[in-house]
């Protein structure tokens, strides 16, 4: 078997000392001598040595020039030439249950001796490998013989249960593709706790896939008792309440500590004759301005003290938002002024200006601007509203009559269709309800619009409103590191109906607090969830798990940052001149003790592996994993004839040519 | 002119470029003795030293005629250097002597040395002959000391080439019919022969009284072979070729020259003559140096 059999073509490649040695060993030049009467005598027992050493020679150059063309050939050889041994032979795949759950009491010392007696039971032919699983699947040692099991109890013995939740499904889904290829029969040994929680939505999900035994290791014990907190969220004025889950230990008197900030804001003592779920309330007064961490933790630990600690965030912030109008007293500052200052959460702080005015204001300090009327901004004004969003602030851009003057909407530059604005009574027709803004905004269709400023939309830009007749009503854009919303229809009665339908509200609250990014709760997530984190226009942002490590983040935009956090705690998100945090906790569903029912976990063992299609049984003996590679040492054989060619050639042949003479 | 340019002019590759084999004979001879610093005894100035009865044979030159006027007796005229003695040069002009491995070949080389004899022997009014031989005589002169015989004898050394094997034995033999007077037998071979063959042939002249000295010129390729790879040398006489190792050359060959060597020069040491190797590549000065102290041991 060879891995690139075109290569032997360099075998031909010792014709090359062939005929150089049949050339070279031939002295058909004659040369003059006085006389050979001293020379007979001896000449032909020099040369048969003569011989035998220019034979040594040529089979060495022979011999180097083989073993380059082999190598780089890539002889595979079968690691077991006997079939029956090769029959008998498994692959045996350890896959490690490192869900949270799996901290609980001693299930972990236990699963790793049942690990460690599967490794020390492999045989000579069989393979074994590695693999921890959680909310992924990682190979923590490739395939090894039973001669490096070494390798597989190192990998174990530094191996620990993390924070993640383990879905029994997406392991059978993984041990399909890493069975495959293997060439082998696979004996999968789940080593787990059989939580409840882990089974997968679909029963037919636990099936082994072809070719793969499955041998479920039961390491958990029945009986657990464990409460966590669930949440922990603003209650009535001045009020957090944290909401507890899961079972009280009966007899252990547990106590529940509430800190904000880092500073203990608050004990209480749990009642054991409660059932949970309840809820604990804690006076806690006015927060004040900014993003608060809160911490409520139970003590001492129970079961499963990793789930004892809850994280939360809350915002307490007034975002300031910028309105441009023609005037600080006309309808449409009047009706945006309103509408921001009805809001609670978040609570604006709104601030009016005429077009003239805008160049005196300090943008940076505004969360968001709303323009009354695009056409209201001259040259200077739009470029600096442009150069304001580029660097990462958010505009809503409502395009009204002094926009149909121009030839491009001001700052959004999508090209005016020239002629008068539609005059008609169009109703929306699309609503592109995934978008933040729109998701809870109720229904667009109700709306009436007579009049709207006909737009092209510029490329990349999304439109996330249409009307019935396609004509772009709501259309978002990236401006550098910042956003643009641009709705395409005055707030005015005489354009539509939009200012007097409780639509108008939620639109104005939700698309500025979307802009500005002033929702009131902050970003939390889930061990093992992907979150996606805005810079807004933050240069170099970096973000730090809870033990101070760098977090290593997923592939992610300019203007965002993809993170999957792997520990509960706070993540900080540092860049700008400050700092936000991703609040984090552990998955529910691990916190849950509830083992599998003794009959499902009969019907999960007599599940039998698929049969392996045919042309896959056909297939798995000619996989290379069944095979010795060779051409490492058909390498060095050839470095070892490469030095000791010259050696014999030097000795044997001197240098050619004659001394001076 | 000082030693060292005379010395340089006495290089073979120096004589080869002269194409008139006298003046390579005249220019090794003297530059010789001017770098020996003229003595008395190797000279050969015409300063008078005796008179003596003629005997049949002398140059008539060199008689004394106003002697001969006054006493009617005829007196040749002896002068300082003379020996009166007959020199006969017996070059070898087989295959092996066309063998060189650089600008001159043993028989060229056997040329110069030869007419350097002739030429030394003529100054001091010897006679002198030639024998060219390889398997059979080719040429012979007789000694003579008369006025143009030395030109001739250069010629005939001139016109000599390389011819087939050796047979010393039967050269030296017709030598020894042509040449029965004692004199002075030069021999001047690569003695590519049985030592024994050597002796066989140069003993009848040893018995005849003759003073012989025999000049063994080798190349220096033959001494120690440089080639440093298997090579395929060819015998110049007798066409056979045979494909060497450098391992033979480098260790068994010379061991075995050395013996041959050790073996010629016993024979010719038992037979009280005297034995000069010379090299080819080596100034003629040496070989003429050996010459004259064996004419100094001779008296």
């Amino acid at each position: 078997m060879w891995m690139a059999p075109a290569f032997l073509a360099g075998l031909v490649a010792i014709g090359l000392p062939l005929w150089l040695h049949r050339f070279a060993r031939r002295t058909d030049e004659r040369r003059p001598f006085a006389s050979l009467m001293l020379i007979d005598a001896a000449q032909v027992r020099r040369s048969r040595r003569h011989e035998l050493r220019y034979w040594l020679l040529l089979l060495l150059r022979i011999a180097l020039l083989a073993a380059l063309a082999v190598a780089f050939a890539g002889p595979l050889l079968p690691r077991r030439p006997d079939a029956a041994v090769a029959r008998e032979a498994q692959l045996h795949l350890v896959v490690m249950d490192v869900s949270l759950s799996m901290q609980r009491g001693d299930s972990w010392s236990r699963a790793q001796a049942r690990a460690g007696g599967i490794i020390d039971a492999l045989r000579g032919s069989d393979r074994g490998m590695l693999v921890a699983a959680d909310h992924r699947i990682r190979v923590l040692q490739e395939a090894v013989f039973a001669s490096d099991a070494g390798a597989l109890r190192a990998a174990l013995a530094t191996l620990r249960p993390g924070a993640a939740r383990l879905d029994y499904g997406s392991v059978l889904g993984a041990a399909a593709s890493l069975a495959s290829g293997a060439g082998q029969p696979v004996v999968l040994h789940l080593i787990t706790d059989l939580q409840a929680s882990a089974s997968p939505a679909r029963f037919a999900d636990l099936q082994p896939p072809p070719g793969v035994t499955l041998d479920v290791v039961d390491v958990g014990s029945d009986g657990g008792r464990n409460l966590r907190v669930a949440d922990v969220v603003l209650g009535r004025a001045g009020e957090l309440d944290v909401r507890l889950d899961g079972d009280l230990p009966a007899g252990n008197a547990r106590e529940l500590t509430l800190r904000i900030d880092d500073v203990q804001r608050g004990r209480r003592l749990l009642d054991p004759a409660r059932a949970a779920p309840y809820v604990e309330s804690f006076q806690v007064g006015d927060l004040g301005e900014g993003e608060h961490r809160i911490v409520a933790t139970l003590s001492p630990g129970d079961d499963l003290a990793a789930d004892d600690a809850h994280y939360a965030l809350l915002r307490r912030v007034e975002p300031r938002v910028l309105v441009v109008a023609a005037s600080t007293q006309g309808d449409d500052a009047s009706y945006l002024r309103a509408a921001l200052g009805a809001l609670d959460a978040p609570r604006f702080r709104v601030d009016v200006v005429d077009a003239q005015g805008l160049s005196r204001r300090a943008l940076a300090d505004y969360a968001a601007v709303v323009v009354a009327d695009a056409g209201l901004l001259a040259a200077p004004a739009a470029e600096l509203l442009r150069r304001h969003v580029s660097g990462g602030g958010a505009l809503l851009l409502v395009l009204g009559e002094r926009t149909l003057q121009q030839r491009n909407v001001p700052v959004g530059g999508e090209i005016v269709t020239r002629g008068p604005a539609a005059a008609r009574d169009a109703r929306v027709g699309e609503v592109e309800q995934s978008h933040p803004v729109l998701r809870d905004a109720g229904d667009w269709r109700v709306l009436r619009f007579f009049r709207h400023v006909p737009v092209t939309p510029r490329e990349g830009e999304q439109v996330l409103l249409r009307l019935d007749d396609g004509s772009p009503l709501l259309l978002e854009q990236r401006l550098g590191n910042g956003r643009v919303l641009t709705l395409a229809s005055a707030l005015d009665r005489s354009w539509n109906d939009l200012a007097i339908h409780p639509q108008f509200l939620r639109f104005v609250a939700e698309a500025t607090a979307w802009l500005s990014g002033s929702r009131a709760e902050g970003v939390t997530a889930t061990v093992g969830q992907v979150v996606t984190v805005s810079l807004g226009g933050r240069a170099g942002a970096q973000v730090f798990a809870p033990d101070g490590r760098r977090a290593l983040m997923l592939e992610g935009t300019a203007g965002e940052l993809r993170l999957a956090p792997d520990q509960p705690g706070y993540y900080e998100l540092r860049g700008g001149g400050r700092s936000e945090w991703i609040a984090v906790n552990t998955e529910p569903r691990e916190s849950l003790l509830a083992r599998l029912p003794p009959e499902r976990l009969a019907q999960w063992r007599a599940l039998r592996a698929q049969p392996v299609p045919p042309t896959d049984a056909v297939a798995a003996p000619a996989s290379p994993g069944s095979w010795l590679p060779l051409w490492f040492w058909c390498l060095l054989a050839a470095a070892a004839l490469a030095f000791i060619e010259p050696l014999v050639a030097n000795y044997h042949l001197a240098v050619r040519r004659e001394q001076a003479t | 002119m000082t030693g060292a340019t005379a010395n340089s002019l006495l290089l073979p590759e120096a004589l080869s470029a002269l194409a008139n084999l006298e003046l390579v004979a005249r220019c090794a001879v003297e530059g010789f003795f001017h770098g020996l610093h003229r003595s008395r005894r190797f000279g050969f100035s015409q300063e008078f030293a005796e008179y003596r009865a003629y005997v049949e044979g002398d140059d008539p030159r060199f008689v004394d005629w106003n002697v001969f006027a006054r006493t009617d007796r005829t007196y040749i005229k002896r002068f300082e250097g003379e020996t009166n003695t007959r020199l006969m040069i017996a070059l070898d002009a087989s295959g092996s002597m066309g063998y060189g491995s650089g600008a001159v070949t043993k028989l060229r080389y056997g040329k110069f040395l030869a007419a350097s004899l002739a030429y030394l022997a003529n100054q001091q009014h010897d006679p002198v002959g030639l024998l060219v031989f390889d398997a059979a005589l080719r040429t012979f002169r007789p000694p003579s000391s008369r006025a143009g015989s030395l030109p001739g004898l250069l010629h005939a050394l001139d016109d000599a080439e390389a011819g087939a094997s050796t047979d010393l034995e039967t050269a030296l033999a017709s030598l020894r019919e042509h040449h029965s007077r004692r004199g002075l037998v030069a021999v001047i071979s690569d003695l590519y022969c049985d030592p024994a063959q050597l002796t066989r042939a140069v003993r009848p002249l040893a018995h005849s009284g003759h003073d012989i000295m025999v000049f063994q010129l080798l190349d220096r390729q033959e001494l120690a072979p440089a080639w440093r790879e298997s090579v395929l040398l060819e015998d110049l006489e007798s066409g056979e070729s045979r494909d060497v190792s450098p391992d033979f050359l480098a260790n068994e060959y010379p061991a075995r020259l050395r013996d041959h060597l050790e073996g010629v020069r016993k024979a010719v040491a038992e037979l009280g003559a005297q034995h000069a190797l010379v090299v080819t590549d080596e100034p003629l000065d040496a070989a003429l140096r050996r010459y004259f102290l064996f004419r100094q041991r001779q008296g």
